[in-house]
C-alpha cells in the first residue's frame, strides 16, 4: 500500500487505467490527467522561472510534449507523475539555457499601477514571489529542484525523490538545507 | 553498502520533513508544533517561511484563458494522437535482413583478401597449392596483353616456370602427368614462336637454360616415377624439339662444326658429350637406356652449336652440366 502511494502521484484516481485510456485517445482521461497535472506543473515551472509569460510558454511546452510521447510512455519505468515532472524540468532546464544563449536576462515583475480595488494587495503579492523567484536562483540546483517541486508542484518527499531520481533522504536533506538558507535570503517583516 | 551512500538525514531534517509533510496534509502550524515540542522553537520559523513559500508560488496562478486554451490544445493533439495511424509493425525479417547485409559484406571483405593474397602470394605455387589457380591466371593475363619480344618473354617465363614447379614436385615424388603435360604444352608453344620469329642470343641462351634443366629434372622424375615415362618422354620431347628448331637456324656462325660429337650412349666417359646427360646417366645406365639417349640427344643439340665465343672450347659446354650435376 505504502509502495503504492509511492509508485503514483494521482491518489485521487487509478492513474494507470486513466493513462492506459488517454493512450487510448479518450478524452475524459486526456481531460483528468491535464486537471489533475496542470496546476503542479504550472507553479513547479512558474517558481523556476522569471515571469509568468515565460512560465506560460513552458507549461505549454511541457503538455504538448506529454501528449507527443504519451503513447511510448509505459509503466515499467517511471511513475506517470515522476515522467511528466521529469519532462517538466527538462523543458525548464533547456529554456533556461536557451535564455542564457540568447543573453536575455530575465526581469523581474514590476508593479504596474492599476486601478483596481486589490491593487495593494497585488503589489505585495507579485513582490513577494519576485523575491521567492530571486532568492531560490541563488541556491544550488539541487535544492532548487526539490524546492520547487515540494512547495511549487506539492509533491511530497516521496514523489519528488522519484522526480529527480533521487532517495528520499536525500531530498529530505537537501528540503531542510534549502529552507534554512532561503530563511536568511528572503528578507521578511 | 546502499546506506554508505544514502545516509540517513540528521536529525532536524528527519523532523522537518516529518512536520512538513503534516503541514502539507492540511494540519494547523500550531497544532504540528504541538507535537514536537522540544524543537518546537527552530521548527516554528521554517514551517512559517515553507508556508509563506508555498502561499507566494500558489498566489501566482495562471490565468484562466491560459489554462483553458492550453487544455483544449491538449485535447485536440490527444484526438489527433489517437487518429494517427498505428506505426508500421516492424518486418519480421528485418533483423534477418540485416544480419544478411552485414554477413554479404564480410563475405565480399573476405572473398576479395583471399583473392589479392592469392595473387600477391602465387608466384612460388606449384600444381595442388590452393593459390596455384591464381598464378595460373596471372600468366593467362600477362600472356593475352602481352605483343610481339614481350610475348616471347613471357612465353619463356612460362616454360621455365613449369620446369621449376616440375623440379619441385620431383623433389617430392610427386609429379602427375598433367604437370608434366603442361611442360609440353609450353615448350610446344615456345616451339611455335620459335618458327615464327628469329630468337636473339639472349633468348637462346635462355632456351639452352631450360633444355638443360628439363633434361635434369625430367631424369630425376623418371627415376622416381617410373610409371610416368611416356609422359616424360614426350615432354623431353617437345622440349627438344623446341630446342632443334631455334637452334637450327643459328646466326652467321663460326667454327660450327667444332663439334658433333653425338656419340650419346656412352655420355658418362667422354668428356664432351657425358656433360648433359648428369647424374641419371651416369648411376642409373641400365634402368634408362631409351631415357638416356633422349635426355643427351637434347644436351647434345643444346650444346652442339658452336655459337658463341664462350661456347666454343669444350669447358664452356661442360658449364651447364657441371652446374646440372650437383642439384640431385
Amino acid at each position: 500500500m505504502a509502495n503504492q502511494s509511492v509508485d503514483t502521484l494521482a491518489p485521487e484516481f487509478d492513474e494507470r487505467a486513466v493513462v492506459t485510456a488517454a493512450q487510448r485517445g479518450e478524452q475524459q482521461a486526456l481531460s483528468d490527467l491535464y486537471e489533475y497535472y496542470f496546476p503542479k506543473v504550472y507553479r513547479y515551472v512558474n517558481a523556476r522561472l522569471a515571469t509568468s509569460e515565460d512560465a506560460e510558454d513552458v507549461t505549454t511546452e511541457v503538455f504538448l510534449r506529454i501528449i507527443d510521447n504519451l503513447g511510448s510512455f509505459s509503466f515499467r519505468g517511471l511513475p506517470f507523475g515522476a515522467w511528466v515532472f521529469r519532462i517538466a524540468r527538462n523543458e525548464v532546464v533547456s529554456f533556461v539555457r536557451r535564455q542564457k544563449v540568447r543573453g536575455v536576462t530575465a526581469e523581474l515583475h514590476e508593479a504596474i499601477p492599476d486601478t483596481s480595488a486589490d491593487y495593494a494587495l497585488e503589489i505585495e503579492t507579485q513582490f513577494t514571489i519576485a523575491v521567492v523567484r530571486e532568492a531560490t536562483g541563488k541556491l544550488p540546483e539541487a535544492q532548487r529542484q526539490v524546492i520547487t517541486l515540494r512547495f511549487g508542484a506539492g509533491l511530497t518527499v516521496a514523489e519528488t525523490a522519484r522526480a529527480l531520481n533521487k532517495t528520499e533522504n536525500n531530498v529530505k536533506v537537501l528540503q531542510h538545507k534549502a529552507i534554512a538558507k532561503l530563511q536568511t535570503l528572503v528578507p521578511r517583516d | 553498502m546502499r546506506n554508505f551512500f544514502d545516509p540517513r538525514p540528521g536529525y532536524d531534517a528527519a523532523v522537518f520533513a516529518e512536520a512538513q509533510a503534516l503541514a502539507d496534509d492540511g494540519l494547523d502550524r500550531e497544532f504540528v508544533l504541538g507535537l514536537f515540542p522540544d524543537d518546537a522553537e527552530w521548527l516554528d520559523g521554517l514551517l512559517a517561511f515553507s508556508g509563506g513559500l508555498k502561499d507566494a508560488i500558489s498566489a501566482d496562478p495562471p490565468s484562466y484563458y491560459f489554462e483553458a486554451s492550453l487544455k483544449s490544445r491538449f485535447l485536440a493533439a490527444g484526438r489527433e494522437a489517437a487518429r494517427a495511424p498505428e506505426p508500421q509493425p516492424v518486418f519480421p525479417f528485418a533483423r534477418m535482413r540485416t544480419v544478411a547485409a552485414s554477413m554479404s559484406v564480410a563475405l565480399s571483405a573476405a572473398v576479395v583478401s583471399v583473392i589479392t593474397l592469392g595473387f600477391v602470394t602465387a608466384g612460388s605455387a606449384v600444381p595442388g597449392d590452393w593459390n596455384y589457380s591464381f598464378k595460373l591466371a596471372n600468366e593467362r593475363i600477362e600472356y593475352t596483353l602481352s605483343r610481339g619480344d614481350s610475348r616471347v618473354d613471357v612465353q619463356f617465363r612460362l616454360a621455365e616456370a613449369r620446369v621449376q614447379e616440375i623440379r619441385v614436385l620431383s623433389s617430392r615424388g610427386d609429379v602427375s602427368a598433367s604437370d608434366l603435360a603442361s611442360l609440353e604444352r609450353e615448350a610446344r608453344a615456345l616451339g611455335d614462336l620459335a618458327r615464327t620469329q628469329q630468337f636473339d642470343d639472349e633468348q637462346l641462351e635462355r632456351l639452352k637454360g631450360i633444355a638443360n634443366r628439363s633434361a635434369v629434372v625430367l631424369n630425376e622424375t623418371r627415376q622416381k616415377q617410373p610409371g610416368l615415362e611416356p609422359e616424360v618422354a614426350a615432354a623431353a620431347a617437345a622440349v627438344n624439339s623446341v630446342a632443334t628448331t631455334a637452334l637450327a637456324t643459328p646466326p652467321p656462325a663460326t667454327p660450327s662444326a667444332t663439334v658433333t660429337p653425338t656419340q650419346t650412349p656412352d655420355a658418362t666417359t667422354t668428356p664432351p658429350a657425358s656433360v648433359t646427360p648428369t647424374p641419371a646417366t651416369a648411376g642409373t645406365p641400365a634402368t634408362t637406356p631409351q631415357a638416356t639417349p633422349a635426355a643427351s640427344a637434347t644436351a647434345n643439340q643444346v650444346v652442339t652449336p658452336p655459337e658463341t665465343p664462350t661456347a666454343t672450347p669444350s669447358p664452356g659446354q661442360a658449364t651447364p652440366a657441371a652446374s646440372a650435376t650437383p642439384t640431385p
